[in-house]
């Protein structure tokens, strides 16, 4: 008769603990320049296994409307300097138009749209259509992965013309404070500087040891790096150096969890929802 | 070609409700679709609607979806709807043969308000595979060339990959 009784007690208590054990929510004791927080921002919106295309306004909004403190964009210069969102090196990579950015005019490019997912037709999206419908715009940060694709355009005059449309686009919107700026080259980040030196300005090297060089030289604000290239103490180092670090390259639940516990100052991650909940 | 699709699709439709008593072969199967007409994945219905020899003649229908919810993450969901006739030749291994059409029903971005709007849009599909499925029906099995002309306009390549149930 007491096993009759007991068993199932002894069930339900270890149910209960299993339940309780599977909601307890993951603690983290987060150090870093960000006033002991991290930044969970989107990649690309809401990443790049997202069935929004990436840098879609569609996937940006909806990165922004699950609470993101931000997004990652990547940024390119159309022939006309139009900046617009978009990734690839060739258009003819993820729309229905061929050729670079860089090579066409915005209204080439405004009518193209991303090949998937199938039976859709998001389009590509100009930075000032983005921020002209942001509801609330200055309580979201942004980092332009400025994606410097020269094709047969003098250098100079590329990065020349793609300072200035940056120059514009962030005093249109009043977005010096919320706006973090990543490139992989040196001299175009240097001529960021002499334009104005309150950007924020993010050196994204192949490696820790080349960003630390390069970030401390040039003083930037900080390195931008792939999860899988840095440690936990070498986050540590970058910020006894005063830069902050942002990191990508988080695919899963667990890459967010793991990425936490480095103590970047900015996580970019493509389970943007996932992250949001664990940091909130 | 939209119009001879649907004339295709009610003749068959008719023809076969007249026929349906000579079948021989369990009628109904749902399957999942995994890829295929149906995006990245569908849920299917399939009824059988004549049988002459080995050559077996069905409907599909699915539905499917990317998003149940839209960009301001209010409830707003896609709605993509796979219909097909499929004709298959066999009797546990088939070859299978299909033609129809998708109906997309997806929430994109109005272009001057920016905000959510819905847009339908008609796409053609066929589909060439192997199907396996006992005449007592039981597990189904289906692996296809799927390819989709977008909006009638752009050829996708595409395929599936479907297990199921017959009833």
């Amino acid at each position: 008769m007491i096993k009759v009784i007991t068993y199932p007690y002894k069930l339900t208590l270890l149910l209960v603990v299993v339940t309780l054990f599977s909601c307890s929510k993951e603690e983290f004791d987060i150090q870093n320049l960000n006033g002991n927080k991290i930044s969970a921002f989107g990649h690309g919106g809401m990443g790049n296994r997202s069935t929004y295309p990436s840098n879609s306004y569609e996937s940006i909004l909806k990165c922004l409307n699950f609470g993101a403190n931000g997004t990652e964009l990547d940024v390119q210069i159309t022939k006309d300097s139009v900046l617009v969102a978009f990734h690839d090196v060739d258009l003819s990579e993820s729309t229905n138009i061929a050729g670079m950015v860089n090579s066409l005019t915005w209204s080439e490019i405004q009518n193209a749209h991303y090949k998937n997912p199938l039976y859709t037709s998001y389009s590509i999206i100009s930075l000032d259509q983005l921020f002209s419908n942001i509801d609330n715009l200055n309580q979201y940060d942004f980092t332009f992965d400025c994606k410097l694709n020269y094709g047969n355009e003098n250098i100079d005059t590329y990065n020349s013309r793609y300072v200035n449309a940056l120059e514009q686009i962030i005093t249109k919107f009043n977005l010096i404070n919320n706006v973090y700026i990543e490139s992989q080259k040196e001299d175009f980040l240097t001529l960021l500087q002499q334009k104005n030196t309150d950007y924020k300005l993010f050196i994204y090297p192949t490696s820790f040891n080349e960003g630390l060089d390069i970030a401390t030289r040039l003083n930037l604000f900080g390195i931008t790096i792939s999860t899988d290239y840095v440690s936990k103490e070498e986050i540590e180092i970058a910020h006894s150096n005063n830069l902050y670090i942002a990191i990508w390259g988080i695919g899963s639940k667990s890459a967010n969890s793991d990425g936490i516990k480095k103590n970047p100052d900015f996580i970019q991650s493509d389970k943007i929802k996932n992250l949001i909940s664990l940091l909130n | 070609m939209k119009l001879y699709l649907a004339i295709l699709l009610l003749f068959t439709y008719s023809f076969c409700i007249a026929q349906s008593d000579s079948l021989s072969t369990k009628k109904n199967s749902i399957y999942l679709e995994i890829l295929g007409i149906g995006g990245y994945g569908s849920l299917n219905y399939e009824r059988g609607l004549f049988e002459v020899n080995k050559i077996k003649i069905g409907a599909r229908l699915g539905l499917s979806t990317y998003h149940l919810t839209d960009f301001t993450t209010s409830f707003n969901p896609d709605i993509i709807i796979p219909i097909a006739i499929h004709a298959q030749y066999g009797n546990k291994h088939n070859a299978e043969v299909g033609l129809g059409q998708v109906i997309s029903n997806i929430v994109e971005t109005n272009e001057v308000t920016f905000n959510p709007e819905r847009t339908t849009n008609i796409h053609a599909n066929f589909t060439i595979g192997y199907r396996y499925q006992k005449p007592k029906g039981g597990f189904v099995f289906r692996i296809n060339y799927s390819p989709v002309i977008e909006f009638y306009k752009d050829y996708r390549h595409w395929a599936g990959l479907s297990v199921g149930y017959a009833f």
